[in-house]
Formats: C-alpha cells, structure tokens, sequence
C-alpha cells in the first residue's frame, strides 16, 4: 500500500510549485488550451477547454494546491469561476467524462467508499487525493518526486477533457 | 505503403518530442531521413533514461498517431503515410480508476 500524502514544508511546496507552474506558458500548454487564471503561494486555478464530439468547447476550472507538492501530485479539484469554491456534480462547472478504451481515471463527487470521505475524487495517479484512497497501482505509474511535476496531472486532465471522453458538462 | 528512399538523398529529420511527464523544455532527436522510426525512439529512451515500458505512450501531432505502431518503418515513409509532424508527446504509465471505475 502507497503511504498517504502528508503535508510538506510550505515555503518549499510553494517555491517548487510556483517553478513547475512556468510550464504554462510553454508551447504545449498553450496547445493543450490551459490558461493559468489564479496564482498565489499555495494554490493556483488553470482555465482548461473541454471539447465535445461536435467542436463545442465549455471553459472548465481546475484548482491545484500545493500541500504536497512535489513529494506527491497536485490535489486536484473541479471548482466554480471566480469564487473557486468546489464545483458539484450535476452543474455546469463539473464535467460529464465517459472513459473510452483508457482504464485510468475515474471521476467521483462525492467519493466514500474504503473508509475515506472525499468531496471529489479526479481518480488518477497524478492528484495527491489518489493517494488518499487506498490503492495499488503498477509501480511505474506512481508519482515520482523529482520527475513527475503537475505538467502531468494538467496533461492527462486536458486529454480526458476531450473527445470520446468529454459529453459536456454534467448539469446546467 | 512504404517508399522506397534508395534513390533519395539523405537529410537530416529532427524531432521534438514534449514529455508531459516532467513538463521540462522538449527533447530534440536527430537523425537521417532514411533511420527507422525505432531509431528516434532508442534515442528518446537514451535521453529519458529509461527503458520502454509497456503502457508508455508516444503521439505524433496533433492527430497523436501512435509512433510505437510504426517502429519498424523509415522515419520518412512514417512522415509521408502517416505523420509529419516534427512534434511527438511522450507520456508515461497513468494509473488510476481500476478500484473506482470512470462513471
């Protein structure tokens, strides 16, 4: 079993929080749609598109918090504009994803099973939350400190956000 | 669907490949026209060092064709049939939703 994520040194979450958020302002990133809208020490909000099969594209707000950052992922959550408060399930802000021919990420709002209570749950290998629940993935899928950086946890969320996975938002 | 390149004269083919696992600044690869598909892929190898894993992932371009498909294929019949992009993104293993399956 994964040990749990425990929280870090801040000042030291935040310095390599802040280096790793430059990525979003490479060329890829940009390629991928991802805006970074909301920068402070400990937290940031990435604008990202999800992409229907039809072209429609529906602005989605990811919040990444840097409490165990790099020793584990980003937490990782769906939040509404402006306030960044958590998005619900069945609302505009939180997205309807139907994985196709990948097994690697579950969507969850709330998850509570195995003894853990999460409002949300982006269930990936990539969000400090994963290691919340208790889980066995293949080792060479685990985070790894010093390579991994939340470039992948943005990357994999751009890509579920899209067709065939992407229906849209999951509410009004 | 391959061409034959006999006649052809060499030049150089660069790659960029983004490796969205570590976000850092892209790799590029070098080689003649004529190499194998395989052969941008040993270097990328090379520079992550590392060894390929079974559930790493390497798209070209924006149509994120699957460069491990075409592996045995010259590098310039890969971008003539199925994709010219100097642009390849490198993604290793995800785990994730086998215990809490994707809704």
């Amino acid at each position: 079993m994964l040990p749990v994520p425990v929280k870090v040194d801040a000042e030291v979450a935040a310095e390599k929080f802040r280096q790793d958020l430059d990525w979003l302002s490479s060329d890829r990133a940009v390629q991928l749609g991802l805006r970074l809208v909301e920068q402070q020490l400990m937290y940031a909000v990435v604008k990202m598109k999800g992409v229907r099969s039809d072209g429609v594209e529906d602005d989605y707000y990811v919040r990444l918090g840097a409490e165990y950052y790099d020793k584990w992922p980003p937490a990782a959550a769906f939040v509404k504009p402006e306030t960044w408060e958590l998005a619900g399930p069945g609302t505009r802000w939180f997205p309807s994803i139907q994985c196709q021919g990948i097994s690697w990420f579950g969507l969850h709002a709330p998850y509570n099973a195995n003894k853990v209570m999460l409002p949300q749950l982006l269930c990936f290998t990539f969000t400090a939350e994963y290691y919340m629940v208790p889980h066995s993935p293949p080792p060479e899928s685990v985070w790894k400190q010093g390579y991994h950086t939340l470039s992948a946890t943005l990357a994999r969320l751009a890509e579920v956000l899209k067709h065939p996975h992407y229906k849209g938002p999951s509410g009004p | 669907m391959e061409s034959n390149v006999a006649n052809e004269k060499p030049r150089t083919v660069t790659i960029e490949v983004h490796n969205e696992d570590t976000g850092k600044k892209p790799i590029k690869l070098e080689g003649e026209s004529t190499d194998l598909v395989q052969s941008f892929i040993t270097k990328l190898y090379d520079a992550l060092h590392t060894t390929q894993k079974p559930e790493d992932r390497l798209r070209c371009g924006k149509s994120e064709v699957n460069v491990f498909a075409y592996a045995k294929l010259t590098i310039v019949d890969f971008e003539r049939h199925h994709c010219a992009s100097p642009e390849w993104i490198f993604a290793g293993a995800t785990g994730g939703a086998s215990c809490c399956p994707c809704q």
